[in-house]
């Protein structure tokens, strides 16, 4: 038996096994832009929102409200404005090169929207891309990232 | 006594299941060691993501109600055309379940489509070499609809693999070696949200083990490792460029197979992909899977 656990000794030494060396997930782990410290910002439609969060983001599902505005009608106290476009909104991880699954836009007033089925699927950093498209092209987009 | 350990060794190239998002699980295909026209493979496997590793190799296992586990039926059949050359399929149905605290979702339905072939050179004993295609019948993680993706079943993308298998026997022990090298093809993929162009990249896996045969019996007492490494993905979503980085992990697996006769064989299987580092940018996957094989 010597040699099976000189060799399993060796085979874990070898590199930094992750049983040895990992931590725990922790409850709303989250790092990054969750309460915006400045505003988000289509610099070519110059066009901004802001967004409140049901709760601070995390692993599995999540829901936010988006207010946008017009930067040269409004403001984010109102009065709020559609996207001069298409708006469309996805999750993405950068590292791994996918995504999740599609997110779910209900408007719920002019320039008001309700963001859910935002689901996290798995922990590292998550982009949420917010794009305007116009003709099948995006034509401004704001990312905002998240670690969770 | 050469050709009861023969028997003994026919489930040596059956794979592990070690469901990933992130490293494909192509290596060796279920390979017909015996000389046999006809091979069936059943498996059943459930396999549980543990925990998840950043770029930088860290790794934090999920907590209790963080849950992700696929649960599998498998089916590899196998043709020999004759003494040397054999092709094979494979097909999974699986089950595919993601619970959070407050979320949870499900999903069953059938993976890729496995095909392979293999040829055993006459100037090598024991020796097979082999190509794998993995067609992306499933939907995949770039076009999954469901909530949590569970619905994610496949790889997304054309792969094909070329590598090896080479069996020493030595009284009542044996070493296995193989390796791999795949290559995905780029692939536009389309959904309501957003138009994803994946480029093709490189990946490739080694794997080592050894068994032991005791008491003479027709049991086989094996383990293998494989690290498995997978180039960064590349490509638009969108209009914006993707920039992956590559995705490493060490698959550990025990297992104990047991050879009825020269026709049945049954065999169970823990693959632990915690063990071993260095990891990066990957899950990592514990399963435990049964199979039984006929052959004919």
């Amino acid at each position: 038996m010597r040699p099976i656990f000189l060799l399993m000794f060796l085979i874990l030494g070898c590199g930094e096994s992750p049983l040895l060396h990992h931590k725990n997930e922790k409850k709303n782990p989250v790092s990054g832009i969750f309460s915006l410290q400045s505003v988000p910002t289509f610099s070519v439609l110059k066009y901004q929102f802001k967004i409140d969060w049901d709760e601070t983001p995390k692993l599995g599902g999540n829901k936010f409200d988006l207010k946008m505005w017009d930067m040269n009608r409004g403001s984010d106290q109102g009065p709020f404005h559609d996207p001069p476009t298409e708006m469309n909104i996805f999750l993405w991880m950068p590292a791994m090169g996918h995504g999740s699954s599609p997110v779910k836009i209900s408007k719920i007033d002019t320039g008001e929207y309700r963001v859910s089925e935002i689901y996290f699927i798995m922990g590292g950093t998550w982009q949420i891309k917010f794009q305007l498209i116009q003709n099948s092209k995006v034509i401004d987009e704001v990312d905002l990232t998240y670690h969770l | 006594m050469k050709l009861i350990l023969l028997i003994i060794f026919s489930l040596l190239s059956w794979n592990s299941f070690g469901a990933s998002c992130c490293v494909s699980n192509t290596s060796i295909p279920n390979l017909m060691i015996l000389p046999s026209k006809w091979q069936q493979t059943f498996g059943f496997s459930q396999a549980r993501v543990i925990g998840d590793v950043d770029v930088k190799g860290t790794s934090t296992f999920r907590a209790k109600d963080n849950k992700e586990t696929t649960t599998a039926a498998r089916m590899d059949l196998a043709y020999g055309w004759t003494f040397r050359y054999q092709t094979g399929v494979s097909l999974k149905y699986q089950n595919k379940s993601r619970q959070f605290d407050d979320a949870q979702a499900n999903n069953s339905g059938w993976s890729d489509v496995g095909l392979s072939h293999a040829y055993a050179p006459s100037m090598f004993d024991r020796l097979w070499i082999f190509q794998t295609v993995n067609i992306p019948t499933a939907t995949s993680v770039y076009d999954a609809k469901s909530s949590l993706a569970v619905d994610a079943q496949g790889s997304g993308t054309y792969f094909t693999g070329l590598g090896f298998f080479k069996i020493n026997n030595f009284k009542e022990g044996d070493l296995t070696f193989g390796g791999e090298a795949h290559r995905s093809f780029g692939r536009d993929i389309h959904t309501a949200q957003s138009d994803t162009h994946l480029n093709s990249y490189w990946g490739g896996s080694f794997s080592f083990g050894g068994g032991y045969v005791p008491w003479k019996s027709k049991m086989r007492l094996g383990t293998n490792f494989t690290p498995r490494l997978e180039g960064p993905k590349t490509g638009t979503n969108n209009g914006t460029q993707i920039k992956g980085k590559q995705s490493l992990v060490w698959d550990s697996v025990i297992n104990a197979t047991y050879s009825f006769d020269a026709q049945y064989a049954a065999g169970v299987s823990y693959l632990d992909q915690t063990l071993i580092g260095p990891v990066s940018n990957t899950i990592l996957v514990r399963s435990l899977s049964f199979v039984f094989q006929s052959r004919f």
